[in-house]
């Protein structure tokens, strides 16, 4: 068990998994996309945001208040939507905390028609450290060269750990969270699932755990 | 295919060769000779010079004069890119020489007027100090007329490339003044801490508020303990605390200054061995590369009353005469004295004329300039600079201030039409080097106080010692007297008169003490006296209580020279000292750095961030979790709603917050506001030391007996041009470190490290520029050393010949006769008519 600042049952996270080594995260997101999305929400290296809350102000969401989970000095690969690629990594500078702040989230816009930048409660997580990656990891690699390595893996995570209990895809408009917060890479069925036609690629959360098997696989560490 | 390999082969180690030779050749072109004899020079008379050991000009010459261009010569020797940079720095020129990167540093510096106030001040001067101005300019330009502009520095052979139109300018005389405006803006700014206060005005607890705000520590010294003021400013004291966020202590130490101090310390003849006084000092500026400081004397051969210059010390490259050293009677230090020399003032604009102001119910005319920026292969940057009688007017720029998010930003009333106005002792015209070349020259203690009454900006603390015996402390400069109710922490209405300086604290009132019934004088930018006719200062004097242990320790017996050298570098920190026992008090848990922290107390030696100390580094490690996560929820909103972080930095003032608190084990901060729980003290400390394990186990593995605290905690020394082009090979060969270091911010070897950060000496903080020991029985025994060398030149063999000495604080002999300066010379070179 990590000591963490936010106990995994006040943020709604099931099944925390990992230990103190396990240090390393991945911020998936297209913050650099435009220019709104870096003058609002900063670019890759600055900061983690989150919501604390969904727009009711109720519920956790899981891949959001995962953020809470994060000690100083874990490791933050940064996963650029847009250029489909980890393009590089940073480090947290201290515990995430609350504050007001900015998020922009396609999905909150498209479901709960939030304005376009409001402010609102977050979790900021400061970072330090912000270094490219010499040779982006592109989201084909994963399946080109690494596929057959990183599947028994996946599989083996969550036969030793198992999937969390307790989440559902309601929390993100349709789709499916568990296990997709524990790891960044996932497993995906292609076209008819039951041919059991596997690709991997990264996690359709914004943030999510990342496993030190995986990360060495991926030659990341 | 053999034959095709072999010739491949030749060519390759051939043109490898040739780009080495290249390399060499390049890289010692800018090299001088140190051992030339020139002819034809703008002289009255042959100057001999002769290099030390360590690089070091001691220049002989029948009259002052030639001295001062000779001077002028072999700085520009040594360190010409240095004051090319500095000069075109300070005077707003940057962009010519660098294009792009120097235009934001231009825009804001020709706005200060940096250059207009060092003319002026110029030709305010009186005859004999403009002189000597004249005559030390001659002898850079003078250098620079006798090589090719390539051959001046390594900088201009890029230059040539780079920004092939560029030619060197003539020196000016005035551009020693504009420098001194730079070391104010770097020691006496507190005016982006107004902007601030302006942001997040009133929005915190009264609690919170006191707490940021802890007083003076009692059982620290003042510098000066026996003295009666004879004026009273109550403006400077009487303000209205409850709403205000900040005082002057948080603007500086919350926020960048936290290591920027000095020490200095000089003990009478009743405690030293000699029974004469030995007077210390070491700076504590940015580490950079060359150095601040390049040391020289400057010596009338033969001395006499119609040449009785004899000085020698430390100087700027590109300024004349020793800033700090001493010549044949007496020895001068400084350290920073921080009072409040900067004030915002919001213009009312006339809406039908944006170049008129109000003041008391009338328009007002500003003065307005016309500042033109040159840039290489580009039109220039033209702009207008306007000033009201307060000063110039800073919205004009994006920065620092941007009128219109200021706007939104800003908590306090602004009129609708407004501009923000600088008010800075700085930009009057001062006479401060006026006060440096009368120390050159001063005979005793009463020439001292009379030379001290010019030294306007930027105030420092003026320590004295003679061959008579005397100790004396004087604080000098230019404090201004507020208006009745203005702390001079927020911008306040400038269309009032009644808001304006009353002036400035008469010399009389200003705290000065000569020899002191303890036998010593500490200055550390600790505060002055309980009554000093200006706001407490930022610092709670932990470095001076460190040089008052030494120094106590030391008076059993007699003191040496050798001892205070002992002193300089020592690396006991009363941070650890005063906090740990309530940590050990607080907390059960198992954690290797708290087993560490209290192996550590139990050594002998116990809190001393010794290069090799494993507790140094459990404690680095420790303190700064404790800081980050005590305060990361230390948050403020402006008036837009964004957020402002007042985590602290790394000062003493946040070890006597902790230390406050720490006395309440419920204390509010204590409790992560966010979190469901309600934490105290034992709970915070357990996720803070759970974090220093995982930290240190990262840096520095999972053996105590091999955590090291120079491990971590390094400098670098970076050229400001070639070191971060970003040109991995060439940064390699220019740059130097890193090195492991010992101290720490509050130890005497002040070198100071950031809690957000890493825990190296990033160049922010400070770190002793220098260290200087003068020795007043005999000036031969005097030592000095420099963090890196003398030259500013990379291939020459003294350009990091000091770096060893420096970091395990072996210092050198400092050569004042003659005959020692000749046993030791390397070359000697002449300059002649």
């Amino acid at each position: 068990m990590v000591n963490s600042k936010y106990s995994p049952d006040e943020l709604g996270i099931k099944n925390v998994w990992w230990g103190k080594e396990e240090k390393y995260w991945i911020e998936i997101s297209n913050k650099d996309k435009n220019e709104e999305h870096t003058k609002y929400r900063g670019d890759f290296g600055y900061d983690l945001r989150a919501p604390t809350k969904d727009w009711s102000g109720q519920k956790n969401i899981p891949m959001y208040s995962l953020l809470g989970l994060v000690r100083p000095n874990d490791v933050i690969f940064h996963c650029s939507r847009t250029k489909g690629a980890i393009i590089g990594k940073s480090v947290a500078s201290g515990f995430p905390y609350i504050t007001q702040g900015t998020y922009f989230s396609p999905q909150a816009r498209r479901f709960a028609g939030a304005p376009k930048f409001p402010k609102r409660k977050i979790y900021k997580v400061k970072l330090k450290k912000f270094k490219k990656l010499e040779n982006p990891l592109y989201e084909d690699q994963l399946n080109t060269r690494y596929k057959d390595e990183i599947i028994p893996t996946l599989n083996s995570l969550y036969e030793s750990y198992g999937t969390p209990e307790g989440t559902t895809s309601e929390d993100i408009s349709g789709y499916p969270v568990t296990p997709n917060i524990y790891c960044g890479i996932n497993m995906f069925y292609e076209g008819d699932w039951t041919k059991r036609n596997i690709s991997v690629g990264f996690s359709p959360v914004v943030f999510a755990k990342m496993p030190i098997k995986i990360l060495k696989i991926l030659n990341l560490i | 295919m053999k034959k095709i390999l072999k010739w491949f082969s030749i060519i390759v180690v051939s043109l490898v060769g040739a780009l080495l030779v290249a390399g060499i050749i390049i890289f010692r072109m800018p090299l001088p000779d140190h051992e030339i004899d020139i002819s034809g020079l703008p002289l009255n008379d042959s100057v001999e010079i002769i290099r030390d050991d360590r690089g070091v000009p001691h220049i002989y010459g029948t009259n002052v004069d030639d001295i001062l261009f000779a001077q002028g010569y072999v700085h520009a020797q040594d360190r010409f890119w240095q004051l090319e940079f500095w000069s075109h720095l300070s005077t707003g020129r940057l962009a010519s020489l660098i294009g792009d990167p120097g235009v934001g540093a231009d825009l804001l510096f020709r706005t200060y007027g940096f250059n207009r106030v060092a003319e002026e001040e110029y030709e305010q001067m009186s005859p004999e100090m403009k002189n000597d101005l004249i005559q030390y300019t001659k002898g850079i330009n003078a250098y620079i007329k006798s090589r090719p502009q390539r051959k001046l520095s390594l900088e201009h052979f890029f230059l040539t490339f780079i920004n092939p139109d560029y030619v060197v300018d003539e020196y000016l005389p005035y551009y020693p003044l504009s420098w001194a405006k730079m070391m104010a803006y770097d020691l006496n700014g507190n005016y982006d801490a107004e902007i601030r206060n302006a942001k997040t005005y009133g929005t915190l607890s009264e609690t919170i508020n006191s707490l940021l705000k802890p007083p003076f520590p009692q059982k620290h010294p003042y510098i000066v303990e026996d003295w009666t003021s004879t004026g009273t400013f109550t403006s400077n004291y009487n303000f209205d605390i409850i709403q205000s966020l900040f005082i002057s202590y948080s603007t500086r130490d919350l926020r960048f200054t936290d290591s920027i101090g000095s020490n200095s310390w000089a003990i009478s003849g009743l405690h030293t061995e000699s029974g004469y006084p030995i007077l210390a000092n070491d700076p504590h500026l940015s580490a950079q590369l060359p150095p601040i400081w390049y040391e020289n004397g400057l010596h009338c051969f033969p001395y006499g009353p119609n040449c009785n210059l004899d000085a020698i010390g430390l100087s700027f490259a590109g300024s004349p005469y020793v800033i700090i050293g001493h010549n044949s009677s007496s020895a001068w230090g400084f350290t920073n004295m921080g009072p409040d020399v900067q004030d915002l003032y919001i213009e009312k604009i006339n809406p039908a004329n944006p170049n008129q102001y109000e003041v008391d119910g009338e328009w007002k005319d500003m003065e307005r300039f016309t500042e033109i920026i040159y840039l290489p292969n580009q039109e220039p940057i033209i702009i207008e600079v306007r000033e009201t009688h307060h000063g110039p007017i800073l919205s004009d720029r994006d920065y620092p201030i941007n009128n219109i998010e200021f706007s939104e930003q800003s908590r306090i009333e602004l009129p609708e039409n407004y501009a923000i106005s600088l008010s800075w002792t700085a930009l009057h015209p001062g006479k401060t080097f006026q006060s440096i070349r009368d120390f050159n020259y001063m005979k005793n203690y009463e020439e001292f106080r009379e030379a001290t009454k010019n030294f306007h900006v930027p105030a420092q603390n003026l320590l004295y010692a003679d061959i008579d015996g005397n100790i004396a402390y004087q604080s000098p400069g230019l404090i201004p007297i507020r208006a009745e109710g203005h702390s001079g922490q927020y911008p306040i209405p400038g269309w009032d008169s009644s808001n304006d300086w009353k002036g400035f604290v008469p010399f009389d009132s200003l705290p000065f003490i000569l020899n002191p019934e303890s036998g010593y004088i500490i200055t550390a930018n600790q505060s002055i006296h309980p009554d000093q006719p200006w706001l407490d200062s930022h610092n709670k004097g932990y470095r001076g209580q460190s040089i008052k242990r030494v120094i106590e320790n030391n008076l059993s017996e007699k003191v040496s020279v050798d001892d205070v050298m002992n002193m300089q570098i020592n690396n006991y920190d009363y941070s650890p000292f005063y906090i740990l026992p309530y940590i050990f008090d607080s907390v059960y848990t198992e954690s290797l750095v708290l087993n560490e922290l209290k192996a550590w107390t139990e050594r002998e030696t116990a809190y001393e961030m010794n290069i090799d100390s494993s507790g140094a580094a459990a404690w680095g490690v420790f303190i700064k979790n404790l800081v980050n996560h005590t305060f990361e929820e230390l948050i403020v909103y402006d008036g837009s709603g964004e957020e402002i972080n007042l985590m602290p930095g790394h000062s003493d003032t946040t070890i006597e917050i902790l230390l406050s608190m720490l006395k309440d084990p419920n204390h509010i901060l204590w409790d992560y506001q966010s979190t469901e729980n309600k934490e105290n003290l034992s709970d915070l400390l357990v996720i803070v030391l759970d974090v220093s394990d995982s930290e240190i186990i990262d840096l520095l593995g999972d053996n105590p007996k091999n955590w090291e605290w120079g491990e971590i905690h390094t400098i670098t020394y970076s050229t400001n041009l070639l070191g971060q082009a970003g040109i991995a090979p060439l940064t390699a060969m220019v740059d130097l470190g890193p090195y492991k270091v010992s101290g720490s911010a509050n130890t005497v070897n002040a070198t100071g490290w950031s809690f957000d950060g890493d825990y190296s000496i990033a160049d922010k903080f400070g770190h002793p520029s220098m260290r200087m020991i003068v020795d007043l029985s005999n000036f031969n025994n005097s030592k000095t050393v420099l963090p890196t060398g003398q030259s500013g030149h990379v291939f020459s063999k003294y350009y990091d010949d000091q770096v060893d000495s420096w970091i395990s604080n072996e210092m050198f002999p400092q050569y004042y006769s003659r005959e020692l300066v000749s046993e030791n010379s390397k070359n000697v070179m002449y300059l002649r008519p």
